[in-house]
């Protein structure tokens, strides 16, 4: 791990974040409340989601002026634990929007990831969590971060985190070990605070609660009732990475138990069921897992990095030594199922196992343009998954709204395929009611034919359609 | 039963009446900016080619790219499904559809049984569709009409590297000054719109329609339909089933296959 020289951290005024971030943010949000099928609980996910550049930034001016260092993280390789340990505040910097793309294509190759680009491009326009961040810690995991720390050292402290390429090697692992060790010194000298044994064991617990309450919201999923979408559920898991994480997993749980206690479902029982895999998906471009629901899916399991990916293995330590602990940490952290390791087998058998616990029918390959890691690792995830028979569709896109109907439309026709063959599987057409005709419904009653063309009688005025 | 199919696709939009699933009439329009309009359009003209009125009809399925803002449809169904029906109703040994439209290449592989198997769609780029075909005609100085015709007087077709409609266009630009022949440039073109599908066609050849070699040599016995309107190219048929191998189905009016298709995914009276 290596310290960049940088301009010392100055206290300037901060910048609110782009009006039309938080727009657009505010209009995906809206759109879940409107249709999340009556749950209270999500709530409070809505609300912190919607503040995350306004009142979540004012919780953490406060608590810089209480003395908190503020430690901004890129990807779900960062131990949070030592962040916390040192009794800072881990908060996770990346940009799901358009909106700060064409200001990072100034400076930045233009076909290149647009989580980078976006991410970058946030930091140009005033993106606060930045802008409080002390210091930035940014894991080796692809071409685009590793660049991208380069950028951020010229404004920032940034520390690189190296992640090895490869899980299986004892270097690799004693590499990673030394990685993490290094980063505990550094935190200690940034925070003044000493990482002592009582520390990191309180927030490997508290770590593991967060863990264990997406795994019970998860298993919810898993039964047959669909009892919450699943773009609901991936703005939870995507919330997680801003909020303070006590709150989110006292929250998460209540949320758990008002759908445990849930009968009714919020699609029907045999809406095909869809595992969301490949690179991430970040708000506020949510197109993806609403396209799949709206095209009459339902995803019940993913394996995203804003979804379970960083949250569904726990740390596990026997004896809470540091050193038990700090090797705890490493192997869960080397389990991230992610492209950037090889040979990345784990990933595979992640989703083969979530196929059959998750009882899936379909899965949808997102693909971020120029992402290498995901789009190479393609053809593996398809053929894991051709073994029980499970189609996959893949997507290729970017944070634009251009390609939302022609996506829709690949959508759409993968999910009825995924009908049309369980029917065929199983010899009963689906149970979904089919419309019958009797006689010519839904048709707008053509007003009598007076000789103007047929347009005239049946298009409503444009605005009204 | 009388069913109104209406494909609204990015270039053109085309209606097709069916009765009892046998083709009464069809029509077909530029989709222009008022996709709205000209599918209500192309419904009355079919409708008057058929003989019969607005009131008659049961029921109406909207498909393409348009498909949702088409208000006065029944319902809307993806033309992804919608061609694989068409195609499989018109050629019933049909295992593989390659449709070609204005904006979208599409492969679909059936089942035996005639069920969407799997199937892959281009992204954003437009390379190897209508609208490539429409610039490059452009470009030329040509009708997109004659460019069939055109490349079946090439003796030596010209190499077009690149498959983006922006660089090909440039490409086809220092072809015509360098002295090259029109001829020979489009039949380069249609190799070059052939070999992009013919990529998206190849991994899914070997499940839907085995070895090639074994294949029947003649159109109608062949497993693979094409469809679309860049199906009515004889240059890229022509090109297509070179580099694919094998020879090619097209009905007589391969551009209204997903609207008949759409048609046919009306529910049945019940």
């Amino acid at each position: 791990m290596a310290t960049k020289p940088s301009s010392p951290p100055t206290t300037q005024h901060l910048k609110p974040a782009d009006p039309r971030i938080v727009a657009h943010l505010k209009q995906e949000i809206e759109y879940l409340a409107k249709n999340n099928g009556g749950i209270q609980g999500l709530n409070y996910f809505y609300e912190v989601f919607k503040e995350v550049y306004g009142n979540r930034v004012r919780e953490l001016e406060q608590a810089k002026r209480d003395g908190k260092k503020i430690i901004g993280t890129f990807c779900n390789f960062v131990p949070e634990e030592l962040i916390i340990a040192a009794d800072a505040i881990p908060i996770r910097l990346v940009c799901g929007s358009q909106e700060p793309i064409l200001p990072a294509e100034e400076v930045l190759p233009r076909n290149f990831c647009p989580l980078i680009k976006s991410s970058y491009g946030f930091t140009l326009t005033g993106f606060p969590h930045f802008d409080l961040a002390d210091v930035i810690i940014v894991p080796t995991t692809c071409d685009g971060k590793k660049k991208l720390s380069e950028m951020l050292s010229e404004v920032k402290p940034t520390w690189v985190l190296e992640v090895p390429h490869t899980t299986e090697t004892p270097q690799a692992r004693e590499l990673w070990l030394k990685e993490l060790k290094l980063l505990k010194k550094q935190l200690e000298v940034l925070t003044g605070n000493k990482i002592t044994g009582k520390k990191l064991k309180a927030a490997v617990q508290l770590l593991n609660k967060k863990r264990a309450a997406t795994r019970r919201l998860y298993n919810i999923r898993s039964g047959q009732t669909p009892k919450i979408w699943g773009r609901d559920a991936l703005m939870v898991t995507n919330l997680g990475l801003y909020d303070d994480p006590v709150r989110w997993t006292e929250r998460v749980n209540k949320l758990c138990d008002e759908l445990e206690a849930r009968t009714q479902p919020v699609a029907p029982p045999d809406a095909p069921r869809i595992m969301l895999t490949g690179s991430p998906i970040v708000m506020p471009t949510w197109k993806i897992p609403v396209l799949i629901e709206e095209s009459g899916g339902i995803i019940v399991v993913d394996d995203v990095c804003t979804g379970s990916k960083g949250l569904w293995d726990p740390v596990e330590v026997s004896h809470f030594t540091m050193i038990d602990m700090l090797i705890g940490l490493a192997d869960k952290y080397l389990m991230n199922t992610c492209p950037c390791f090889t040979p990345n087998t784990a990933r595979m058998d992640r989703i083969f196992a979530l196929a059959q616990d998750f009882h899936v029918n379909g899965a949808l390959y997102h693909v971020l343009q120029a992402c290498h890691l995901y789009g190479m690792e393609q053809l593996r995830v398809e053929r894991a998954l051709s073994e029980l028979d499970i189609p996959v569709l893949n997507i290729e896109t970017d944070y634009s709204q251009e390609d939302v109907e022609q996506i829709r439309t690949r959508v759409e026709a993968f999910i009825e395929m995924i009908q049309s063959k369980r029917a065929v599987k199983t010899g009963q057409p689906t149970s979904r009611p089919q419309p019958v005709v009797t006689k010519p419904v839904v048709k707008p009653a053509a007003p009598q034919d007076d000789g103007t063309p047929l347009a005239d009688r049946i298009l409503k005025p444009p605005g009204q359609a | 039963m009388l069913v109104a199919g209406v494909d609204s696709g990015s270039i053109a939009t085309k209606t097709v009446i069916i009765e009892d699933n046998k083709i009464l009439a069809s029509n077909t329009l530029d989709t222009g900016l008022d996709p709205r309009r000209v599918a209500a359009t192309t419904l009355e003209n079919a409708l008057k080619k058929a003989g019969r009125k607005y009131e008659d009809l049961d029921y109406i399925v909207a498909t393409g790219h348009g498909r949702r803002a088409i208000e006065f449809a029944n319902t809307a169904k993806p033309e992804i499904m919608a061609v694989a029906k068409g195609a499989r109703t018109l050629h019933k040994s049909t295992r593989l559809v390659i449709e070609i439209g204005g904006q979208g290449i599409r492969v679909i592989a059936l089942n035996p049984d005639g069920t969407v198997d799997n199937f892959s769609t281009n992204d954003k780029c437009s390379a190897g569709t209508g609208c490539f075909l429409d610039a490059m005609a452009f470009a030329l100085g040509v009708e997109l009409k004659e460019l069939g015709d055109l490349s079946g007087t090439s003796k030596k077709p010209e190499n077009v590297s690149t498959k983006c409609t922006i660089f090909a266009e440039s490409e086809v630009v220092s072809l015509v000054a360098r002295g090259k022949g029109k001829e020979d440039i489009i039949a380069g073109l249609h190799e070059s719109v052939a070999k992009k599908v013919a990529s998206m066609v190849k991994p899914m050849l070997q499940k839907t329609v085995g070895n090639v070699n074994t294949q029947t040599d003649s159109a109608n016995g062949s497993k693979v339909f094409f469809a679309g309107g860049v199906a009515q190219n004889q240059g890229v048929k022509d090109a297509l089933e070179k580099v694919l191998g094998l020879k090619l189905y097209t009905p007589k009016n391969p551009q209204t296959v997903t609207a008949l298709g759409a048609a046919l995914m009306a529910p049945k009276k019940g």
